[in-house]
């Protein structure tokens, strides 16, 4: 916010007067995927480094050689001072994940390491693993299910199984009854890949 | 001698990683289309660049060290 856009000056954090804009249109060649600048664009990947190694941090603390118990208890504490920081921080310099402000990597860093916390506990220290297996079989091919929908076209089989049915729900449950449907045919379809054991890794 | 050539399969694949993410984020883009201008940015590359430039420091530096640059990409906050 202290850095001056030129022609614009400093402090502004509208979409199209951003510094993330202005560095955008000045170095990133090709098309946007907003107007004005890339939700991935240049400067926002430097926050997104701190966001990835928040991640490794975690990692450091679970490789450890120290009780299990000890380890939820630090991971819950960087939980909740990276949630406490983003929220303090987002009255100066607000939550966007747009522009990947270092409020948004402190808050969202924080209820990612929260979620961690939480599963680790309960499938690695409590053992109960068999109710994660559907998010298992997504989770090992997550790449793959992303590139599925412009490449394969789920929507396809799913309109055909599904389309039908939701004629005759109320006007407002259709939308949701889709959406649900449309999850369960990506996973019908994940499931497939995992019984035959093809997962794609990079 | 040994843990320097471990170093460097990690460090090999980690880039290949990169690489390969991003590639795969142009190709959800709808690279092959070959329409201009093309989109390069991607959430994939997204992922691909900001993991591999945090797991090179991982790498390359010392734990601690590695963290510091917490601090730099903090300093984003005063740029934008």
């Amino acid at each position: 916010m202290l850095v001056p856009v030129p022609g614009v000056g400093t402090g502004i954090l509208t979409p199209d007067k951003s510094l993330v804009a202005y560095v955008d249109q000045l170095l990133l060649p090709g098309r946007f995927y907003f107007e004005h600048y890339n939700p991935e664009g240049i400067l926002s990947t430097f926050p997104a480094i701190a966001t990835a190694q928040l991640g490794i941090f975690c990692g450091f603390i679970l490789h450890k050689n120290s009780g299990a118990y000890r380890k939820v208890f630090q991971l819950s504490v960087l939980a909740v001072a990276l949630i406490m920081g983003g929220l303090i921080w987002n009255l100066v310099f607000p939550i966007n994940k747009n522009i990947w402000t270092s409020s948004f990597v402190l808050f969202a860093g924080g209820l990612s390491v929260a979620l961690l916390t939480l599963f680790y506990l309960i499938i690695d220290v409590w053992n109960l693993k068999k109710w994660a297996f559907p998010f298992a079989v997504i989770g090992m091919n997550s790449i793959t299910i992303y590139l599925s929908q412009p490449i394969l076209g789920l929507y396809t089989p799913h309109q055909f199984f599904f389309a039908g049915i939701s004629k005759y729900l109320p006007g407002g449950l259709q939308e949701t009854f889709m959406t649900f449907t449309y999850m369960f045919t990506c996973w019908v379809f994940l499931y497939f890949l995992y019984r035959k054991k093809i997962f794609l890794k990079v | 001698m040994q843990q320097g050539q471990r170093r460097q399969q990690i460090v090999g694949h980690i880039v290949k990683r990169m690489v390969v993410l991003v590639l795969l984020g142009m190709l959800y883009n709808g690279f092959l289309s070959f329409e201009w201008p093309a989109r390069y940015a991607s959430v994939l590359g997204r992922i691909g660049i900001a993991y591999g430039l945090a797991a090179l420091m991982a790498v390359y530096w010392p734990k601690k060290f590695s963290m510091l640059f917490l601090a730099p990409s903090f300093s984003y906050t005063g740029q934008c």
